[in-house]
């Protein structure tokens, strides 16, 4: 997709998919926030409030309990100071020593004793006070309400109380002068009990109760009349209670560390005179921006009510801030997860937008390609069901696959009735596809087009495999075949032909031939394999020309060889004039019969041409084949071994070839390839020679580096004479890398030299070769640091060759590839001529075989066969060499066909190559002046 | 920038001396005396975190000269004017004898008095700017445990050195034992000859009260307690607690009680209160002690209630 594409896409997603509400976001956000810090505050709250309360019950029950005890220690004051009088008159000291202990003990009460004074005694008893260091001592009175004298009893203060140094102003007071002191003690007094007043105002406007209790001068004193009890008062003991420090003490004691509150005292100082103080008690920092808790309660102390009220703030560490952080920061966090994540799937949903929109595109794209493709494509689920197809794939399956909706339907549904079976083998493909995740290909499966025409169809089934690596369906592409189907058939059949007779030829009859000897061997059967070979028939070519030899072929194998054998026999050419011959199921003598029947007919068949006659005979090798028959090899070298001595015996005759024939046994030994050609080899009996080719079409020229051999006697031997028995034997891998030895020492100095016309030189390899193991290695290091040497040399294969072991053949022809060698397949049209194995070949060139090209000039089936096959190189990239270019006609067409390359005697007579000589030159010119050098070395 | 350092920093030093109050506290006596000493040491104890005390002395044990202490309490007063302290404590007589009374009387420097015996009307208290704690001698409380250990008291002997702080304290005794129908005969002595013969007069007395030894020539403790071990058969006591080697029985004030009230006063004065509405008091402490060994020697028993609340001495 083009870059402005997609963001011309992302662009119009951006603003489709842009619309989450944020500011809604942002006010959840906030009111998650407080609503966790509420909580939080609440709960914390919550528990610093049950802790207030507690601390208020625990006090005011604190309260009540120190005013009992100082209740009780006013009584233990007053038993002490009974029990003293009792004991002796002059009880001051220890009686002030234990108040003064008393006094020590606490602060929030002053134990005191009041003596009562008459008026009579006043003056005697300031007079002491000041003899004893209370300087200008004096009983003074309320002022206000009772001015001394007139009730002529005082009961002066004299106490003095550490820490409580103010409250010596009131040293010397008359406390029986204020009117509320004066009716609590007159009440105690009358009803002997501990009777409590609230006390006076102080400086400190501190909150008092002060309780009284007499000591009365007689023991009798419940006998007295009410009116005089007061007389017979010697003393009150008095304790002054500071509400304000009792309550400080008791909360001082209470071990509070982290409250923080006001504690409010309201009390009296007479009847509805009420007055409230308030003692704040920051212990700790406290929350004021809280609410605040409230408690009150009345207790009673004595008949007095006091209400103590506490209105606490919630301490700031109550309030636990690192709780408070932690929940504020948890709060944030899921706050920013939550964030994240709407981001996220945002971020997501936006990738997905613009991915399905980019998906959408590329699906558009895709199926117009898939409606454009010609071929076929089908998606299926794993159980078959048709998830797609494109109108091409329609078009092939013809009319069932024309209604619509196909979709959701099984394959098997695509195809009529009468093609289930072809279905059903896509349907297993389909299954072992899926099976094994692999490619399976289907070739030539029938169907029937649109037009009602039978088809033939590859089928590629291929495993779809989704990124988990579920296999999710198969995708199939059907490829119409019709055509290759029908011209590789056309090939096919041409390839086991022999072009020129109609019989079958060399390869289709070893075939042959290896299928009788394995029915002989299955079925304890015996045939018989004839050799024929012409006699006298070089004398037909030689005098009458090619063409009259092969009129001759012809005629024969149209007539005579059809007449002369039985029927089911097989005939096929095997080489130039001869021929092999099958005989099913006979004995020898059967066959013997047979061939003779052959000799016959030929010794009197007459061959026409022009003006001339010819007559020719035939020569016959017999072997017989049974279940002891080894090979195809060993049975055609021993037919030809008869053979042979059939000609050597007179010729028209049969010669067989069994076990028993000693003579057939030496001949074979003394002829045996096996022995001549590698001795061919060491001796240098083989000779290269070279035949350039015509460049038609541009392309640099060509020129194919061919062999000879000389026999024994220096007789040069053409291929066909010994390169089959070298195949035969295993020999021409040894051959052929003596030719790819001396070739490339040729090349390499014709590169070196001045003058060289870059040809690139074929060197033809055999099957044997391309698949030997070890021929790799050897071509490795000949041409792996010899780049450029390689370049110049095209190795040509054949088709058959690859056949034996095409995957070692494959792997070959790919190393030299690599190597940077071309590759030429030759003879092409002799073979099978596969096009599917030439899609899988690397080859650059396709050499037309010349059975093909001889007559292209005369033969318009030839010529469209070359047409073809040089239109279906070309589709696969392919340059073409036409072999056979006997002539200018030949090569005149072929240049109109647009072949690259022609190569025959039309252009070139293969000639010995002329680099040798060159190299001899070379050789004995460094020679000479070797000899020269150590000449003049001697004469030093 | 250093002198507007140095000036700073000078800022603030004064700024934090301003802060703080200043006591002003002029002892009678010299540094190595004993009681004066204990008053000093609990005040300082207790106020030396609470106002910046500055310590003056009169030496009024060693210096007797009185025009002397005149001119040493003028420049005490001097001093006071000059540094203007928040508060003067007029620790024992000699300093409100030469420097309360004449310079600060009434005036705007509160003043706290300590230690001045029986009566400070003579120093010319009360004064509306001064309050204390007037020094008086357990006199009525000895004489209790007295008469709980030996009965019936009619005669009681008072051995002291000569000088006039005693003779003034004799008239108080005087009067305290008048109250209590108790003969008072005073013996004061100038020598540890003088003092040993005295003893030995007084033996007719119910009890003999001996006095301080300061001031006494040629005094030899050792001699001195093996002179009442032998001579002495009367119950002896004291009111001074260095008297207990050679007395059965002694009750006396605490120096710290004077200390610690001073510094209370000072503190109620520092809070707002104003000393005239603070009365004058006397010392209400007393500590008993006893000598077991010269007890052992006869057949008194101080009551065990009594023995309970004293303290043993154990020197000789």
């Amino acid at each position: 997709m083009p870059l402005s594409d997609n963001l011309s896409c992302t662009k119009t997603i951006s603003m489709k998919t842009h619309h989450f509400p944020w500011s809604l976001f942002i006010i959840g956000s906030a009111v998650m926030l407080s609503l966790s810090m509420w909580l939080l505050l609440y709960v914390m709250q919550q528990t610093a409030k049950a802790e207030i309360e507690h601390t208020f019950t625990s006090l005011t029950e604190r309260v009540r309990g120190e005013f009992a005890t100082i209740i009780a220690l006013e009584s233990g004051l007053v038993a002490n100071t009974l029990t003293l009088n009792n004991i002796e008159n002059h009880a001051d000291r220890e009686l002030n020593l234990y108040i003064q202990l008393l006094n020590n003990e606490r602060d929030d009460v002053n134990f005191f004793i009041l003596p009562k004074i008459t008026s009579d005694m006043l003056e005697q008893y300031e007079q002491e006070k000041q003899d004893n260091g209370y300087l200008d001592f004096r009983v003074f009175g309320n002022a206000d309400t009772d001015p001394l004298n007139s009730t002529h009893i005082y009961f002066p203060s004299e106490t003095i109380k550490q820490n409580k140094l103010s409250g010596l102003k009131h040293f010397g007071r008359d406390v029986y002068s204020y009117p509320n002191f004066k009716d609590a003690m007159d009440e105690a007094s009358v009803k002997n009990k501990t009777v409590a007043a609230w006390s006076h105002v102080t400086a400190e406007n501190t909150h008092g109760i002060t309780i009284f209790h007499p000591i009365y001068d007689t023991q009798f004193f419940n006998t007295l009349p009410e009116n005089t009890k007061m007389d017979h008062v010697q003393a009150m003991v008095a304790s002054e209670i500071f509400l304000d420090d009792l309550i400080k003490n008791i909360i001082n004691r209470l071990d509070i560390e982290d409250m923080s509150f006001y504690i409010s005292v309201q009390s009296y100082r007479a009847i509805k005179q009420a007055r409230t103080t308030t003692i704040p008690f920051f212990i700790t920092e406290a929350a004021d921006w809280l609410p605040e808790v409230y408690h009150s309660q009345t207790i009673a102390l004595l008949d007095k009510p006091v209400t103590i009220s506490m209105k606490a703030l919630i301490p700031l560490n109550k309030l636990s801030w690192i709780r408070a952080f932690v929940v504020f920061f948890v709060t944030l966090v899921l706050i920013a997860l939550s964030y994240l994540f709407i981001k996220h799937y945002l971020k997501n949903k936006h990738e997905k937008d613009i991915a399905d929109a980019m998906l959408e595109k590329e699906h558009n794209r895709a199926d117009a390609t898939l409606t454009a493709l010609g071929e076929g494509v089908i998606t299926t689920d794993t159980l078959g069901t048709v998830m797609y197809l494109n109108p091409k794939a329609r078009d092939i399956l013809g009319e069932n696959a024309s209604n619509l909706p196909l979709e959701g339907k099984l394959l098997t549904a695509l195809y009529p009735a009468s093609l289930q079976t072809e279905a059903q083998k896509i349907m297993d493909s389909m299954l072992i596809c899926i099976e094994k995740n692999q490619i399976v290909q289907l070739h030539n499966i029938k169907a029937i087009n649109h037009h009602g025409t039978p088809i033939l169809i590859d089928c590629t089934l291929s495993p779809m495999v989704e990124e988990a690596g579920n296999i999710s369906g198969v995708a199939l592409v059907l490829e119409d075949v019709t055509y290759l189907e029908e011209m590789r058939l056309q090939i096919e059949n041409m390839a086991k032909r022999d072009h020129l007779t109609g019989l079958f030829n060399r390869y289709e009859f070893e075939n042959q031939l290896k299928d009788t000897i394995i029915n002989a061997h299955k079925h304890k059967l015996t045939h018989a394999f004839c050799y024929l070979d012409l006699d006298q028939f070089k004398i037909v070519n030689d005098t009458a020309g090619h063409l009259a030899g092969d009129q001759l072929l012809r005629q024969l194998s149209g007539t005579v060889f059809l007449r002369s054998t039985p029927a089911g026999a097989i005939l096929g050419r095997l080489g130039g004039d001869e021929f092999g011959l099958l005989l099913f199921n006979t004995d020898i003598k059967k066959a013997t019969k047979v061939c003779e029947q052959i000799i016959h007919d030929i010794q009197h068949f007459v061959f026409l041409w022009q003006d001339k006659r010819f007559q020719v005979g035939v020569s016959i090798g017999l072997v017989m084949i049974d279940d002891l028959s080894l090979s195809v090899e060993q049975s055609l070298i021993s037919a030809d071994t008869a053979c042979y001595l059939a000609k050597e015996k007179g010729r028209n005759r049969v010669e067989s070839a069994h076990i028993d024939n000693e003579e057939v046994r030496q001949r074979q030994e003394e002829l045996s390839w096996a022995e001549r050609l590698p001795r061919a080899i060491e001796e240098n009996r083989l000779v290269l020679f070279i035949q350039y080719m015509l460049p038609l079409n541009g392309v640099r020229t060509h020129a194919e580096i061919l062999v000879r051999m000389k026999d024994e006697q220096g007789k040069l031997l053409a291929p066909n004479q010994f390169i089959p028995a070298a195949e035969r034997y295993g020999i021409m891998t040894k051959i052929d890398r003596w030719i790819i030895q001396r070739s490339l020492e040729n090349i390499e100095q014709i590169i070196s030299r001045k003058g060289d016309e870059g040809f690139i030189y074929s060197i033809n390899l055999s099957g044997q070769t391309l698949t030997d193991e070890t021929f790799l290695r050897f071509i490795h290091d000949a041409l792996s640091k010899r780049k450029a040497l390689a370049e110049r040399i095209c190795f040509e294969i054949t088709e058959t060759a690859t056949m034996g072991n095409l995957v070692q053949a494959l792997r070959c022809m790919k190393l030299l590839k690599d190597l940077g060698a071309s590759l030429a397949l030759d003879d092409f049209g002799s073979g099978l001529s596969s096009f599917a194995y030439l899609r899988q070949m690397p080859v650059d060139y396709l050499k037309i075989d010349g059975a093909f090209v001889h007559n292209i000039h005369k033969d318009g089936i030839n010529r469209a066969i070359v047409a073809n096959m040089h239109q279906l190189a070309g589709v696969f990239g392919l340059k073409t060499i036409a072999e056979y270019a006997e002539n200018e006609s030949i090569i005149s067409e072929l240049k109109k066909i647009g072949v690259d390359l022609a190569q025959g005697y039309g252009f070139h007579v293969p000639e010995e190559w002329i680099v040798e000589i060159l190299r001899a030159e070379q050789s004995r010119a460094e020679q000479s002046r070797a000899e020269q050098s150590r000449a003049e070395q001697l004469y030093h | 920038m250093k002198l507007w350092l140095s000036v700073l920093t000078l800022s603030g030093c004064l700024i934090t001396s301003a802060q703080a109050a200043n006591c002003f506290y002029i002892n009678s006596y010299h540094q190595g005396y004993e009681w004066s000493d204990r008053i000093q040491a609990q005040f300082s104890k207790e106020m030396k975190t609470v106002c910046n005390i500055s310590y003056h002395y009169l030496n009024a044990k060693k210096e007797t000269n009185p025009n002397k202490l005149k001119n040493k309490g003028m420049e005490i007063a001097n001093l006071i004017a000059l540094s203007q302290p928040d508060i003067v404590i007029a620790a024992d007589d000699a300093a409100s004898e030469y420097v309360v009374n004449p310079y600060l009387r009434n005036g705007q420097t509160p003043v706290i008095y300590v230690g001045i015996n029986w009566d400070p009307r003579p120093f010319g208290y009360p004064m509306s700017n001064a309050t204390g704690m007037t020094e008086v001698w357990p006199i009525q409380q000895a004489l209790d445990t007295v008469k709980k250990t030996i009965g019936v008291v009619t005669k009681m002997a008072l051995i002291t050195a000569d000088n006039p702080l005693e003779n003034r304290d004799e008239q108080a005794i005087r009067k305290i034992m008048d109250k209590n129908d108790v003969q008072l005969n005073s013996y004061f002595v100038r020598t540890f000859e003088e003092w040993k013969q005295s003893i030995k007069a007084a033996q007719y007395n119910d009890v003999i009260k001996l006095g301080t030894i300061q001031g006494i020539k040629d005094w030899d403790k050792e001699a001195a307690i093996a002179w009442i071990k032998e001579h002495n058969q009367r119950f002896t006591f004291a009111n001074q607690d260095f008297m207990l080697p050679f007395v059965m029985y002694s009750i006396s004030k605490s120096p710290e009680e004077f200390g610690h009230w001073a510094a209370e006063l000072t503190r109620t004065i520092f809070k707002g209160d104003q000393p005239w509405q603070i009365p004058i008091i006397p010392n209400r402490i007393f500590i008993s002690r006893y000598n077991p060994l010269l007890l052992s020697k006869t057949d008194f028993k101080i009551p065990d209630a009594v023995i309970r609340q004293s303290i043993v001495y154990k020197d000789n």
